[in-house]
């Protein structure tokens, strides 16, 4: 794993000055460098956050601040930047250029736009920052980013996106630019929203990802959502789907009055769809908005099932 | 049929009955219960009015600020507010020269444009209020004691854990505890203004929207700010989030060219006004008076 704090950034660049040493940012001080924003960072696993200041030697206002954020795993990093795939898509070392296709989600390792790069390295996350964009800045945010990429390993993707295993001839296919990281209800509810409460029991021990699907050859699009959840254990996934049917269902599902269990299986139809959810061992997948059986038949096909 | 605690879902949202399980699920301590019975506010039949002004000069292509036309700007919404013919008198009208007065900018993600802090702040000495009794009262370390008018001036964002964080939100720090108020705590952002200490106290509240950011954070990306060019006012806060809110969704949709919508929902909308009292959510309970540039004002 990387260290934020052993990354050395040059003192000059081109025209631009690092106006000092690093900020140091840690977990019990992040709240005071973002506020409210600090729980994004910790439901993702953060170690520390480094901030370097550059200033321009010719236009004193602005500025360039480069972000590392050093979370507990790659994975984490990954899931940062999951959460707005858009952007200009951007290679940042060389060296490791191609990366092969991902079922799942895009392989990008960098973004940019006005002024802002997002790219994960390894364990670490980047965020480089200029507010008032030129092509000047463009570039020396660039060869920034580079510098701290230039330590990088070859880019792993989180275990759980590895269930998505699409199907040659399927009508439902997957956005993979929609498709989200995470552990945290809090980001699951700034993606797509549930429930102000914590109704899937999620947490950093879970693995999670969302992801949306659309029907081919329609217009407007049909689409549909899916959530796949992996529990520690099989029993706490079935606790959590009993517990979900219990609060998001309660008027809509019996439960088995001695042992409230839920069968594995079902398909519901709610407001803004049929929802359907399926258990198989400690994952968990909940699809939302789907039109049909059909449509749910057809993403399930798409699912690994171990 | 089951039988379990109801919890707020997307499912109320879809159905309407997000007010009905606010109502089942919101405990509200003893002073509030008291501030709410005193509560005079008589909703039927009484539409809030909110000015929102927009002038495409105001940005220059830089995005710096014309200070000149944003004082037009200002003084416009003041006459409109206030129904006086002139700044001095929409302010008079507001607060006495005897009062102290307490600016209420927003500071993270979108801060409210200094100029438009200076504008104001020049606009009420200007006006006769005394520069000493013209206090920044941003922070939670802000001392409201002596304060008796406050005039809020958020900026127009949305917030990745709020939906919204602009006219309501914008005194959480005069909670002392910002963080009871995120998550499905921010259904209890309108508590906030019947605190004693800042209850009856807001005189104006005018949106800075020449650059609002849609979407939520928690940290700035410049791809989801645009310049609007506008500003907003009224004495109704509910009313003010209900418009941003609606400014800020039509931009979403148009970016990705699909609904986008704003996630997780702004509760504190809603239940500021069935819970708290607090003016009006619903658009047809606001009347919205557009002045200037249209291109796409998204309202």
């Amino acid at each position: 794993m990387l260290k934020a704090d052993s990354l050395k950034l040059p003192e000059t660049i081109d025209d631009w000055t690092r106006t000092g040493p690093p900020q140091k940012i840690t977990r019990e001080t992040i709240f005071d460098y973002m506020d409210g924003g600090g729980e994004l960072y910790l439901a993702y696993k953060f170690n520390q956050l480094l901030v370097w200041k550059y200033q321009a030697t010719k236009d004193s206002e602005n500025e360039i601040v480069v972000e590392v954020y050093e979370m507990q795993h790659p994975d984490e990093a990954f899931g940062l930047l999951s959460l707005d795939w858009t952007g200009e898509p951007l290679v940042l070392n060389e060296k490791l250029a191609t990366l092969a296709e991902n079922p799942a989600s895009p392989t990008y390792t960098a973004l940019y736009g006005q002024g802002l790069l997002r790219a994960r390295v390894d364990n670490l996350y980047l965020r480089i920052l200029a507010p008032r964009e030129t092509a000047e800045v463009k570039e020396i945010i660039l060869k920034l980013g580079k510098i701290i990429a230039d330590q990088s390993s070859r880019p792993s993707f989180p275990d759980i996106l590895k269930v998505i295993r699409p199907r040659a001839g399927s009508r439902w296919q997957i956005k993979k630019e929609r498709t989200s990281y995470f552990h945290s209800h809090l980001i699951l509810n700034s993606l797509y929203y549930l429930s102000h409460e914590n109704i899937l029991h999620l947490g950093p021990e879970c693995e999670a990802f969302y992801s949306e699907w659309v029907m081919t050859g329609t217009e407007p699009r049909t689409s549909a959502r899916l959530f796949a959840i992996k529990y520690p254990e099989s029993q706490k996934c079935r606790e959590t789907l009993t517990d979900f049917v219990r609060v998001y269902l309660y008027e809509k599902v019996k439960l088995e009055p001695a042992s409230g269990v839920v069968e594995p299986e079902k398909t519901v139809l709610i407001e803004d769809g049929l929802l359907s959810w399926k258990l198989s061992g400690n994952l968990l997948a909940l699809i939302f908005e789907a039109p049909d059986k059909e449509a749910i038949k057809e993403i399930y096909n798409q699912i690994i099932w171990k | 049929m089951n039988n379990k605690k109801k919890t707020l879902t997307r499912r109320d949202f879809i159905r309407g009955t997000v007010s009905t399980t606010l109502g089942l699920t919101l405990v509200r301590p003893e002073w509030l219960k008291q501030s709410l019975a005193a509560e005079a506010r008589t909703k039927a039949g009484e539409k809030s009015l909110v000015v929102l002004i927009r002038d495409q000069n105001v940005l220059d292509d830089e995005l710096k600020v014309n200070k000149q036309i944003l004082a037009g700007m200002v003084e416009r919404l003041l006459l409109e507010i206030t129904g006086q013919k002139d700044t001095k008198q929409a302010w008079l009208s507001l607060v006495s020269p005897k009062e102290v007065i307490g600016l209420v900018p927003t500071q993270v993600m979108n801060p409210t444009s200094p100029e438009l802090l200076e504008l104001i702040k020049e606009s009420l000495i200007a006006a006769g209020i005394p520069e000493a009794n013209v206090l920044n009262a941003q922070g939670r370390k802000v001392d409201l004691g002596p304060i008796t008018a406050l005039i809020s001036l958020p900026g127009l964002k949305a917030h990745w854990l709020t939906g919204i964080g602009t006219a309501i939100k914008n005194y959480i720090m005069y909670s002392g505890a910002p963080r009871n108020y995120h998550y499905e705590d921010s259904i209890k952002l309108g508590e906030i203004w019947h605190l004693p200490q800042v209850k009856g106290k807001t005189r104006l509240i005018i949106v800075d929207a020449l650059r609002p950011v849609c979407d939520k954070g928690p940290q700035f990306d410049p791809r989801y700010r645009w310049p609007y060019k506008g500003l907003m006012a009224s004495t109704d806060p509910v009313a003010l989030d209900a418009v941003g809110l609606k400014i800020i969704q039509v931009k979403r949709d148009e970016l990705r060219g699909e609904p986008w919508p704003i996630s997780p929902p702004p509760i504190s909308i809603e239940a500021a006004d069935t819970v708290y009292k607090l003016g009006h959510s619903r658009l047809e309970y606001i009347e919205l008076r557009k002045i200037g540039w249209d291109k796409d004002i998204l309202v």
